[in-house]
């Protein structure tokens, strides 16, 4: 780096690409949680030879493709310095909702689908709207709609006073049928991450949103309407929120009212884990499916090992902490 | 000018008496539908109830005014109140259960006031992960069930012996008084108004912000502590599934109120008011009845009410100059 | 005398800049001694390394004899050194009796005693002769110059042997700072030595004994105040004649006759208050004043950051009505403020992503499809890279590896490539070294050539006499008075910034 001469050399010195030397290096920083997944392959392989059986690999992929899926909404959210607690109990609304009005014959398929994930982003609008317009805390604010829309969830659930069950053919579809020996739910979860990540990386809404995260005040300086931005970030967090109960709906073949309880911190987890920094601004959305990835082989290993459930929980705890303290020290490190 | 006068007095009239007014409707609500709703026995029974809200929010009224938050208490109560029992069926000796519980409340205190002060994590971040992986190590525990237990304790802590009062109401009145007394009197409680205006700014004024943030928790684990030994009591056992959401409650609680969200601001006084408002709320609509589904939705939805309240009161009391002096970067340069 | 505290061969790097460089200073017991320098010289840094703030790569501090290395301020005044800093540390929320005790409340190990507290603050203030400042109350309800004299009474409340002084008279009126040096001289006598940075030479050789000149972090030399004269200073500072520094301007001034922006009576809040004035493309205004007289908040209110509560604005004469920076760049206004790291840089994404941000619209691949034109994108920004001069290895490079002079040429560059016209800079080279600033100038220069019509608010009244080519000058909020370049000199400017017209007038 010439940083000392900087001065010195003044206008019109060479603009150059990296070495390929640099690219490598920069390459290995990004991607080193490939690294990380194969090693943890390696490793759960070699002390539980179950594990990389093709069945229980196909396995990890569809259980792990709901929170893949939320992850995106989460991560749009994250890139903008918010959180989004209510994910959970917006999948369950919108799980609710469409099921509701598909077991009451009152709309088809398709419609009743889009009035789901429709409650969902209503939701996201209402957090969005309470944060970036009313001005409250965004954890105050998205722990209050997780408590108050499961509540409102369960209701319309309670109207039938019985769990509502999935029979119809578009939901056993995706939660069961391969294309071409691939889960139609992997190659779904894949499709929805690219164009995702094509929305982030190539148009001026996703460059926004990097900005915004990275220096709102300077964003909203140089003429970007910051508050609608970060509105539409709670609302994309609705949008995959209520895919994603859709689609736990599909695989759970039933919608109970604990449906996506808990599920926000896997979410989050995966997104941390994906290596993108809560303080916003930085950090790649396909990573978040790589994070999901992590927790998803880690909590499979844990069931193969026997052990219980709740310590899961624990671990995924734990997990979020590892994830931003390695962060954090490496990144004191490199400054 | 006369314009900005008058709003100003409307804010001030909503910040001030917007949520007793709130409160009062409320009590008018409830007695109209249950005529015993206002009779003593059943406002100490309300304080009953909440007492574990009550106690906590003293702790995270110090976290607030820091600039922190924290979203762990209600899990942290859930462990320490699972530890407590088991150490009690071990050892049938309330004493060490208790203090067992009082060593679990404070090393989690401790294990998240050093991640956010030490190494400097945000304490979102932290206490979320708290709030997951300490509910998960009490379900897992006791394998998800309740472990009830016998003791005296039990009899003692809920028996209304003193003028009526029960130790659990004598437990939340001392928790206040620890609080206020804490706050208005000591030097942690100045330092906890100095971090949440500025911490570089505290730092420059020779103050250990890093061990004061650290002292902070661990004063929270206190209160947190005092909410188990109140929780088992009233439950006769250790449950894992115990307050949850209680973090939620305690932090509504306090910026009702009318403590600043963003730190700084806040007192003791504005907290009891919250929790009382709260209190209310939690009783009233748990003896309609309804079920857990319907009780959540009502209480988001007058939670998110009293909230826009206390937001819009601010605003209106912030008409006027439009501009503040450009604040330092909260970070300086590091 | 005798030196009580010596500082050898201090250097500091910050990413992207060398900002000491081998920096020596000593001073003597009882004395007041001057640290003077340009901005970026390496006068802040120097300080904050003596109070703790920063920790120095390399050199030693020593008082009375004894090797120091803090690692936290809190040593630092222990051990007597006293810091006030330029943006002030009293926290806004607590009263002024809070403050001035914060970190060493008397009492016992507990608690604190609000009681003595509360006396000995009205005692320091009464020692001062400080009559109008209420301990009760919250510093938030107080005006700046009063927290000021808050700032510094609560530094000699401390048990001082140096007391750190970082340019305490940039907000004050003059009376004020004869009243401040008073009570300097006072603290003199105890035996303290004082450490005085300010960029007003006139206040160096009236009250101080002796001054060290900082230049891009090294230490030029020592001197005797009363051995030199204003001039010779200047020299050292700038380290060329001192008029050669400005560079004569390459442009005429103003080009075309139809205003580029005028402005009818203006009011912000009780900031700004009826202030008119035309700026005509191809010229360069410069607005000055006190601290807070409302330049800033004139330049923000024009770029639709703060809200207009009278008057009207006319672009090439057109009224205009501007809510928020998108409707204020629609009509080709851009500003630049004085906080660069908050307000400007997204410090995080690339250069190049910095430099388009604000016209990303302009790179999309077709109407109907919003994907970005990378190609076209990279050129673009490439271009006025190369246009403004930024020093950098890629355009991917990410803004924090930049100094801050590159830092402030790539928000430069953003407008210059949104191709607006009418450019509100504020403070336009605040904390960026020497060379730099140099090239700042040329480029305003330059783009007044172009017919780009230019605003620049500035405390620095050397800047402003040497960029502008007429002054407004402000004082509490209203325009007190146009000067044009031949007219202005820093006798005359300076008179006006202070207001003393006002008070000739009654």
């Amino acid at each position: 780096m010439p940083r000392g001469n900087a001065l010195a050399q003044g206008a019109g010195s060479p603009i150059t690409m990296l070495s390929r030397g640099e690219r490598v290096r920069s390459l290995a920083s990004e991607w080193g949680i490939v690294l990380v997944i194969v090693a943890l392959g390696a490793l759960f392989g070699l002390t539980a030879p179950r594990f990389l059986l093709t069945e229980n690999i196909v396995t990890i992929f569809k259980q792990i493709s709901v929170v893949a899926i939320m992850a995106i909404g989460m991560f749009v959210v994250i890139l903008v310095g918010g959180i989004d607690l209510s994910v959970g109990s917006s999948a369950l609304l919108s799980a609710v909702v469409t099921m509701f009005l598909l077991n009451h014959g009152y709309l088809p398929t398709s419609l009743a689908i889009l009035a789901g994930i429709a409650a969902a982003c209503a939701i996201g609008l209402v957090n969005g709207f309470l944060v970036e317009s009313a001005g409250i805390s965004p954890i105050i604010v998205t722990l209050g709609t997780m408590i108050a829309v499961r509540g409102l969830a369960q209701t319309i659930l309670w109207i039938d006073n019985a769990w509502l069950w999935v029979r119809d053919p578009a939901f056993t579809f995706i939660a069961q049928k391969n294309i071409l020996y691939i889960p139609a739910l992997v190659i779904f979860t894949v499709l929805l991450y690219i164009v995702f990540a094509v929305v982030l990386r190539q148009t001026s809404f996703g460059r926004f949103l990097y900005a915004i995260g990275g220096n709102a005040r300077a964003t909203a300086l140089c003429g970007v309407p910051v508050v609608r931005l970060k509105t539409i970030a709670y609302v994309l967090s609705g949008f995959t929120a209520g895919i994603g109960g859709l689609v736990l709906a599909a695989r759970l073949s039933a919608v109970s009212p604990g449906v996506g309880n808990n599920i926000q911190f896997d979410v989050i987890l995966a997104v941390v884990l994906g290596g993108a920094s809560l303080t916003g601004g930085s950090g790649r959305l396909e990573k978040s499916m790589l994070g999901a990835l992590i927790a998803g082989m880690i909590l499979n290993y844990l069931t193969i090992k026997g052990i219980p459930g709740p310590y899961q929980t624990a671990v995924n705890g734990l997990l979020i902490l590892a994830a931003v303290v390695i962060d954090r020290v490496s990144r004191g490190k490199a400054e | 000018m006369s314009d900005r006068r008058s709003s100003e007095i409307v804010g001030w009239l909503l910040k001030e008496f917007g949520l007793v007014i709130m409160a009062i409707l409320l009590i008018i609500v409830f007695t109209v539908l249950n005529h015993d709703f206002l009779t003593f026995d059943n406002l100490i029974s309300i304080l009953e109830q909440n007492a574990a809200l009550a106690i906590v929010a003293v702790g995270v009224t110090f976290t607030i005014i820091a600039g922190q938050f924290d979203l762990s208490p209600g899990s942290v109560v859930a462990l320490s109140g699972v530890v407590l029992a088991v150490v009690l069926r071990g050892s049938q000796n309330m004493a060490v259960a208790l203090g067992a519980s009082l060593a679990v409340a404070l090393a989690c205190g401790l294990f998240n006031g050093v991640l956010l002060s030490y190494v400097g994590i945000n304490s979102v971040i932290v206490t979320l992960a708290a709030m997951i992986w300490a509910r998960g190590l009490a379900l897992g525990i006791t394998g998800g069930d309740s472990l009830p237990f016998v003791n005296p304790f039990i009899a003692f802590m809920n028996h209304r012996s003193v003028l009526g009062l029960s130790p659990i109401v004598i437990i939340v009145v001392v928790s206040y008084v620890i609080g206020w007394f804490m706050l208005n009197h000591t030097r942690l409680g100045r330092y906890t108004y100095a971090l949440g205006g500025d911490v570089e700014a505290t730092k420059q004024a020779g103050v250990n912000t890093d061990l004061s943030k650290l002292l902070l928790f661990l004063l929270s684990g206190f209160f947190v502590w005092l909410a188990t030994a109140v929780t088992t009591a009233r439950m006769s056992a250790g449950a894992p599934n115990a307050v949850y959401g209680l973090e939620f409650d305690a932090i509504v609680a306090v910026i009702i109120g009318g403590s600043s969200m963003t730190g700084g601001e806040g007192t003791i006084r504005k907290t009891i008011v919250g929790v009382i408002f709260l209190s209310i709320l939690n009783n009233g609509l748990s003896t309609m009845g309804m079920r857990d589904s319907a009780f959540y939705l009502y209480k988001g939805v007058v939670i998110l009410v009293a909230l826009l309240f206390e937001v819009i009161s601010r605003q209106a009391l912030r008409v006027g100059p439009v501009t503040a002096p450009a604040r330092r970067s909260a970070r300086g340069a590091s | 005398m005798r030196n009580v505290l010596e500082m050898r061969g201090i250097s500091k790097r910050f990413p992207g800049v060398l900002a000491l460089d081998h920096a020596d200073l000593s001073v003597r017991s009882g004395e007041i001694h001057s640290l003077i320098g340009q901005n970026g010289a390496g006068k802040s840094t120097m300080m904050k390394i003596l109070s703790g703030m920063y920790a120095a790569d390399a050199g030693t501090v020593t008082l009375e004899g004894k090797e120091l290395s803090f690692r936290h301020p809190r040593e630092a005044l222990q051990k007597g050194i006293v810091t006030v800093y330029q943006e002030l540390s009293l926290l806004p929320n607590l009263t002024v009796a809070e403050n001035m005790f914060l970190g060493r409340e008397p009492g016992s190990r507990l608690t604190v005693d609000d009681r003595a507290i509360r006396r000995r603050s009205k005692e320091i203030f009464e020692q001062l002769g400080i009559e109008d400042i209420d301990v009760d109350e919250r510093i938030s309800d107080l005006p700046l110059a009063q927290r000021q004299l808050v700032e510094i009474a609560k530094a000699l409340s401390h048990d001082l042997k140096v007391l750190v002084l970082d340019e305490p008279t940039a907000p004050l009126t003059n009376e004020d700072t004869e009243h401040l040096f008073q009570i300097l001289n006072r603290v003199r006598g105890t035996g303290a030595s004082i450490i005085f940075i300010t960029h007003r030479l006139r206040e160096v050789l009236a009250f101080c004994d002796r001054g060290t000149i900082l230049r891009n972090g090294r230490t030029v030399t020592t001197v005797d105040v009363a051995a030199v004269t204003e001039n010779q200073l200047i020299e050292a500072m700038i380290g060329q004649e001192a008029d050669a520094f400005y560079q004569a301007s390459s442009h005429r001034g103003a080009i075309s006759s139809v205003p580029a922006l005028e402005v009818r009576n203006l009011t912000v809040g009780t900031r700004v208050l009826d202030v008119s004035f035309q700026l005509y493309p191809g010229e360069i205004i410069g607005v000055t004043g006190l601290l807070g007289a409302g330049q800033n908040e004139l330049l923000r209110c024009l770029f639709g950051v703060l809200p207009r509560s009278g008057g009207s604005v006319y672009r090439d004469g057109r009224e205009i009505l501007i809510h928020s920076p998108r409707e204020a760049i629609d009509n080709g206004i851009c500003l630049l403020t004085e906080n660069r790291k908050e307000e400007g840089l997204i410090i995080d994404m690339s250069v190049k992503e910095n430099i388009t941000l604000p016209s990303l619209s302009s790179f999309r691949r077709g109407r109907f499809l919003p994907l970005l034109n990378n190609r076209r994108e990279r050129d673009s920004a490439v271009d006025f890279i190369r246009k403004v001069g930024i020093t950098l290895r890629t355009p991917g490079s990410r803004m924090r590896t930049l100094s801050g002079g590159n830092q402030q040429k790539t928000i430069v560059a953003r407008w210059l490539l949104s191709n607006l016209d009418v450019l509100l800079f504020i403070e336009p080279t605040r904390g960026i070294d020497v060379g730099a600033k140099a090239e700042i100038y040329r480029m305003l220069s330059a783009l007044a050539a172009e017919g780009k019509a230019i605003m620049v608010v500035s405390t620095d009244h050397n800047e402003i006499l040497g960029v502008s080519d007429r002054i407004l000058v402000m004082y509490k909020g209203r325009l007190s008075r146009i000067l044009s370049r031949s007219e202005a000199g820093e006798e005359q400017l300076l008179s006006e910034i202070q207001g003393w017209h006002k008070h000739a007038q009654g």
